[in-house]
């Protein structure tokens, strides 16, 4: 009867468990891996501290060597009235970039170099000279727009700020930013919303010194352009006087292997 | 200091000679580097793939790096095509004191055309103006078109550019061009290839073109440029109403001149006395731009050289006045950079005149007519600097002030004034409105009465875009002083009012 009963239940597992319940146990294990490799890919920063997202942050958005684009400025006051700017916009590495002015005419032909160590030159046409300018512009409105030059800058954000982890909301990780001792900025600080999926950030908010949410920059348009993501839109709002700037990047290219000798007072001139 | 005339050619020898050899000096040094770069050409693919990409722009041949910048360049740039723009703009300015009268008018139609190839560009300014009020005197006068309506048409430049002529650090601009040099604003003691155009005074800064070529060497940081304008020009002196803040009048104590002749004698029409040369050395050191030059040049403002008088009857005389343009050597020399975020910019340049000695013939009694030689300006060297700073608050207010040593209009070391030149600007509305409450110049000719040698020039004005390309600008020009050259001008208060549209 023993050897019957035997028979009829199979043979006994390790440990004196039935097979069926090891290789349950075995399924939900191998389904408890998977969802946790799942989990490590959609949410890694988990595993990061708010840093160590800024730092994955600078290798997304500043990963490729160079990049030539056109960009569409359109400037739209509170009463939704629109202006709009041209300007073809040469950027190497994070400190290296160059912008001219392609329309409207009063406009046209002004340039703007931006090199290491913030020096930059301005170059006005009507004065057949380039003029050297000084950081103190970094705080005021690029050429009528809700940018400020500092806004413009090409930033490894890990240099420049510290991190701290806020929350997770809608698959992206929220973190504040606060300047290091060393940073010269107009913002006390910034939220900012980094898309969990590829680093990529997606929503600025950057507050003055009165702590007060002065203006927001939503980055839209996010699409993966040869090995590189990048905004093809990017919407600067002006919280304070209802106003907004949107940058519509046009014509992009990267790693064309820009040459330094772009990045000179000679081709700002010409 | 003391330099005569002959030492004024040893010193322009001397200083070219230098130039030249730093310029060949480079050209050597970077035409090796060349060389050993095209030698091994694939030295920067030895390295790691991924660090080769990035070291090959700094390696490679130079030659490519400049071709290519250019090509990349003009992939993004406009079209090849012809380009054209410009603005119209419409100035009327009126006296403020008595008689009221319209002080000032200017219709200007700036044309702007530009074609570019790779390696060329040719690009031209046209002015077609207005400028001035109908000059109507009598019934014959109304027959004459330019009476009526005063029209006129200059080239302020039309040049063309090469670019990498020859050697790919090299480029060439040949034909009618502003060759602008110094890193002041408006007020450069450095900028002297160019004749000043001081048509409109308040426009100070502004140059007429010069015909000339110019060749611009790049090696690195360091930029060389040499100048060479064939023939003078003399300035384009101030209307009648203004010109005596910078020109006094002529005055001969004791006669009373009933007629008043004067001749211009230019440089002779030919290479050693009527051209014009320089060269520039600019680099950059610890973020600042230095830079030094040197120009065997003219001063393009008038000197008065000869007085001759001749009795007509009693204290009555008539006059003839004998102006020249002095040759003058100038040293110079710039920088600009920063001090924190402070912008700073500093020029000066030191003046090697040439001796001119001139002759004043006058009547006296009993004797007739006596000649005397007079030295009217003396070879003693003097300089000129500019020193300035800029700021922008973070609530948008610009500040710019500048010291100044010396005017374009002065010569010789007692002659130097100093000028303080101030501009605080407030943008509004994203730029669309610039109020510009303070802005002028406190003149400053002597420094121990400056109670009576002091002049204020005053301008708050503003500046307002209704639209893209559009500009309203307004404002009023308050003068008053005693004893400083502006001063003479004390009774020209003005209001101003300039449209201008860009296409």
């Amino acid at each position: 009867m023993d050897r019957g009963k035997k028979t009829k239940k199979g043979l006994p597992g390790p440990w004196g468990l039935s097979w069926s319940w090891i290789f349950a146990g075995i399924i939900i294990l191998l389904l408890i891996l998977l969802l946790a490799l799942w989990a490590t890919h959609v949410f890694p920063a988990q595993l990061l501290s708010a840093d160590e997202i800024l730092k994955k942050v600078d290798e997304v958005v500043n990963a490729p060597k160079d990049r030539q684009a056109r960009i569409k400025v359109i400037i739209i006051d509170s009463q939704g009235k629109q202006e709009i700017r041209e300007m073809v916009n040469y950027q190497k590495g994070v400190d290296r970039r160059l912008v001219k002015f392609t329309s409207p005419a009063e406009h046209r032909g002004i340039g703007f170099l931006s090199l290491p160590n913030e020096v930059m030159y301005l170059y006005l046409p009507a004065y057949g000279r380039t003029r050297r300018i000084a950081s103190h512009v970094k705080n005021t409105k690029f050429a009528g727009t809700d940018f400020t030059y500092e806004d413009m800058e090409a930033v490894r954000y890990s240099e420049k700020w510290t991190g701290q982890w806020l929350k997770e909301e809608g698959g992206h990780y929220v973190i504040e930013l606060k300047p290091k001792p060393e940073t010269r900025t107009q913002y006390a600080r910034m939220v900012m919303w980094v898309r969990a999926e590829n680093f990529y950030p997606t929503r600025v908010e950057l507050y003055d010194r009165a702590n007060r949410l002065m203006k927001l920059l939503t980055l839209e348009k996010i699409e993966k352009i040869g090995p590189y993501w990048t905004s093809r839109q990017m919407t600067m709002e002006d919280l304070k006087e209802r106003r907004k700037t949107i940058l519509e990047l046009q014509e992009i290219k990267f790693d064309v292997g820009l040459s330094d000798d772009i990045f000179t007072e000679r081709f700002l001139m010409r | 200091m003391r330099l005569r005339l002959k030492k004024n050619g040893r010193l322009f020898g001397v200083a070219g000679f230098l130039l030249l050899s730093v310029f060949l000096f480079f050209s050597l040094v970077n035409s090796l580097a060349s060389k050993e770069t095209s030698k091994d050409p694939k030295s920067a693919g030895q390295l790691s793939p991924g660090i080769a990409a990035e070291e090959s722009v700094v390696t490679e041949n130079k030659s490519t790096a400049s071709d290519r910048a250019e090509s990349q360049e003009n992939e993004v740039k406009t079209e090849q095509g012809l380009e054209w723009g410009g603005y119209l703009w419409v100035d009327h300015r009126a006296f403020t004191r008595s008689p009221r009268h319209y002080s000032f008018k200017e219709y200007r139609l700036e044309l702007r055309t530009e074609a570019r190839t790779e390696k060329t560009r040719l690009a031209s300014t046209l002015w077609l103006r207005s400028l001035g009020f109908s000059s109507v005197k009598s019934s014959a006068d109304l027959f004459v078109r330019e009476k009526i309506v005063p029209v006129e048409m200059e080239i302020r430049e039309a040049y063309f550019d090469l670019y990498g002529f020859i050697f790919p650090w090299l480029d060439l601009r040949i034909g009618r061009q502003r060759i602008a040099w110094g890193t002041a604003d408006r007020v450069n003691p450095t900028d002297n290839l160019n004749p000043d155009d001081l048509e409109d005074i308040w426009d100070f800064g502004r140059h007429l073109g010069s015909d000339a070529l110019k060749a611009t060497a790049y090696f690195g940081p360091v930029t060389l440029t040499g100048v060479f304008v064939p023939s003078f020009t003399p300035a384009s002196p101030p209307l009648p109403d203004w010109a005596e803040a910078l020109m006094p009048p002529v005055e001969i104590s004791g006669f009373n001149i009933v007629n008043w002749r004067n001749e211009i004698i230019l440089p002779e029409n030919n290479l050693k006395s009527s051209a014009i040369a320089g060269l520039k050395l600019k680099t950059n050191f610890r973020g600042y731009d230095f830079s030094l030059s040197y120009v065997r040049g003219r001063d393009d403002l008038p000197l008065l050289r000869d007085i001759l008088m001749e009795k007509v009857s009693g204290q009555e005389v008539e006059v003839l006045t004998r102006l020249v343009y002095p040759r003058l050597d100038i040293l110079g020399f710039d920088l600009a950079g920063a001090l924190g975020s402070v912008g700073l910019w500093a020029e000066g340049a030191i003046f090697f005149p040439e001796r001119v000695v001139g002759q004043t013939v006058f009547p006296v009694p009993g004797y007739g007519l006596i000649s005397q030689p007079r030295t009217v300006l003396n070879n003693k060297a003097y300089a000129k600097f500019v020193m300035g700073a800029d700021y922008t608050f973070p609530s948008g207010i610009y500040l710019n002030g500048q010291w100044a040593h010396g005017f374009l209009h002065e010569r010789g070391a007692s002659e130097l004034g100093d000028y303080f030149l101030f501009n605080l600007e407030w943008r509004l509305l994203r730029d669309k409105l610039k109020i510009i409450p303070l802005a002028g110049c406190i003149q400053i000719s002597e420094w121990r009465d400056l109670k009576n040698n002091l002049a204020l020039i005053f301008v708050p004005s503003f500046e307002y875009h209704p639209a893209a390309n559009a500009e309203i600008a307004g404002g009023v020009r308050i003068l008053d002083g005693r004893g400083a050259s502006f001063s003479r001008i004390k009774n020209r208060d003005e209001i101003f009012l300039r449209f201008k549209y860009s296409f």
